[in-house]
């Protein structure tokens, strides 16, 4: 599969005297949902930053789409991806969601007789049609980063980066985000990279990178990272629900299979209880 | 807090919400000058009965531009306590032996505290009645012929869109701030003015912390949506003069030469 994002031996620092990244190095498939974890301060924010281009780094490379990222053709790169922020509040430009959809249109010079359109599409897209002419304060945490979304998909980025896109929302807001993130991964042309600590998000990935201080502490699928429960507990994560029901049977001597649904874990244990 | 309300868009349908932004500026910057005419109490009751009138064109309710002014008590009371200290002209009014009050110190004060009003009125009206990115468009687009002496004006346009956008998020982060400072113990309406220094610095301090990592964290989505500054646009919404905004800029310039009359007049 082609590698979208290629990020080798990065290394970077705020002060330059600590290294907020120790010389990490993942790739991103093209077409994949691929998702960041690790807990505060493990350097996975700093990272999504860095694929955008926000921040340079120290030393390593990244290379997007197989171009390595340098000032040049920062801008060129920055087209093909969008990254959703953890505040909703922080990232809405304009004073009505229309206009705020407009913004990169605007940027990227779309003709303005055909932004009414690319509008339209995409608020319908988040469900947000109905809200196109309200003004960020009369909408909630949810709805914002939803407009946020429908302004990037706008740009039609084939990258598209969710840095802790949920972390400031009610529980509401938070599933209704989650089920954006897993309508969109349908796209097959559209990459998904998530930057997240909520392990059951984790669990829809194709594939998980997990952080810690720094640095790359496993590369795998939802399985392969969650199978390992001492591991991740050591570094200060959790594992999913339905690993945690599978590790409490064990204790008590029953092994039930890894399941990534909370049906399959209930049919496995409905099949269970009638044998 | 809940009483600032300039910089507040007021989403209307009437036909003050719809002149074309750049008539608005115009109409308001030529109103300022009117203001600034010395054509007495008829010139300030004529532009006074015209503002009234906008803002009943305008259907904002008159107590909600009032609280515009609520601000400016202070300076206005600052106001008159120097011109009752400096101005010493007129007819003595009031002898309290060590301070004596003359009439044209509490005239002068009268002039200016009305002029700020009126003044206050009609930005307030502006910016209640236009959306800050059309305001944002009508500053530009009036300061694109400056652009050649080496103006910003796309630049400066941005940056007043960003602060009127972002007023009532600040706004509600000072509201938030005074009270977590309030649960702490905080006193901000009571206490000797060494305390109340210490209380302002209290809420101070955080809010511009927190609105410079707002600041920062815009700046990034900005950036990750493609803008550069200097780099050239699309504009969404286009402007586009219509007879009804001619009609203001000409009455806006009528109201100056009625201004200017009076004043050679009187």
């Amino acid at each position: 599969m082609k590698k979208i994002v290629e990020v080798k031996d990065v290394i970077f620092s705020y002060d330059n005297e600590h290294d907020a990244l120790k010389g990490v190095s993942f790739d991103v498939e093209e077409g994949s949902y691929t998702v960041i974890l690790g807990h505060n301060g493990s350097g996975k924010s700093t990272i999504a930053k860095l694929i955008a281009g926000l921040l340079a780094i120290k030393s390593g490379s990244i290379a997007v789409d197989g171009k390595l990222m340098s000032l040049e053709n920062i801008a060129e790169i920055r087209k093909m991806m969008g990254i959703v922020f953890q505040n909703p509040d922080n990232q809405f430009i304009a004073s009505t969601v229309r206009e705020d959809i407009a913004f990169g249109l605007e940027n990227y010079e779309v003709d303005p007789l055909k932004m009414d359109a690319i509008i339209e599409k995409y608020a319908g897209l988040v469900n947000m049609k109905e809200y196109l002419d309200k003004e960020p304060s009369n909408l909630s945490g949810g709805q914002k980063q939803r407009v946020a979304i429908a302004g990037i998909l706008a740009m039609r980025p084939r990258l598209l980066i969710f840095d802790e896109a949920t972390s400031m929302l009610d529980p509401t807001g938070k599933e209704e985000i989650k089920k954006i993130i897993y309508d969109l991964h349908t796209d097959d042309t559209l990459t998904i990279l998530s930057i997240t600590h909520d392990i059951e998000e984790a669990l829809k990935a194709d594939k998980i990178i997990v952080l810690n201080e720094g640095r790359v502490y496993k590369i795998g699928s939802p399985k392969e990272i969650f199978s390992d429960a001492k591991g991740l507990r050591d570094i200060g994560l959790d594992i999913p629900f339905t690993y945690k029901v599978k590790e409490a049977f064990a204790d008590v001597g029953i092994r039930l299979q890894e399941h990534n649904k909370v049906e399959d874990l209930v049919e496995e244990l409905w099949s269970l209880s009638k044998n | 807090m809940n009483n600032i309300v300039f910089g507040k868009y007021i989403p209307l349908d009437t036909p003050i919400h719809r002149l074309d932004p750049r008539a608005k500026i115009l109409a308001m910057l030529i109103a300022l000058v009117a203001i600034f005419i010395p054509a007495g109490w008829y010139g300030y009751g004529i532009i006074a009965v015209v503002i009234l009138f906008v803002i009943h064109l305008s259907k904002i309710k008159l107590k909600v531009i009032f609280k515009a002014f609520k601000p400016m008590i202070f300076m206005m009371c600052f106001l008159l306590v120097i011109n009752v200290l400096s101005v010493k002209e007129g007819a003595l009014l009031l002898d309290l032996g060590f301070l004596e009050i003359y009439s044209k110190a509490i005239i002068d004060t009268l002039y200016i505290i009305v002029r700020l009003l009126l003044m206050i009125m009609i930005t307030t009206i502006l910016t209640m009645t236009t959306k800050p990115l059309d305001l944002t468009l009508g500053i530009e687009y009036l300061l694109t012929p400056f652009k050649k002496i080496g103006v910003p004006a796309h630049e400066i346009a941005m940056i007043i869109s960003i602060a009127l956008r972002f007023i009532p998020t600040i706004i509600e982060e000072t509201m938030r701030i005074m009270n977590s400072q309030k649960s702490r113990g905080v006193d901000f309406e009571e206490g000797k003015l060494k305390e109340k220094i210490s209380a302002i610095i209290s809420l101070i301090v955080p809010l511009f912390s927190v609105s410079l990592l707002r600041a920062d964290e815009l700046a990034n989505a900005m950036e990750a949506r493609g803008y550069v500054p200097q780099a050239p646009r699309t504009r969404y919404r286009r402007l586009k003069y219509e007879r009804r905004d001619l009609i203001l800029v000409i009455g806006a310039f009528l109201l100056l030469a009625l201004m200017i009359t009076l004043a050679i007049v009187i």
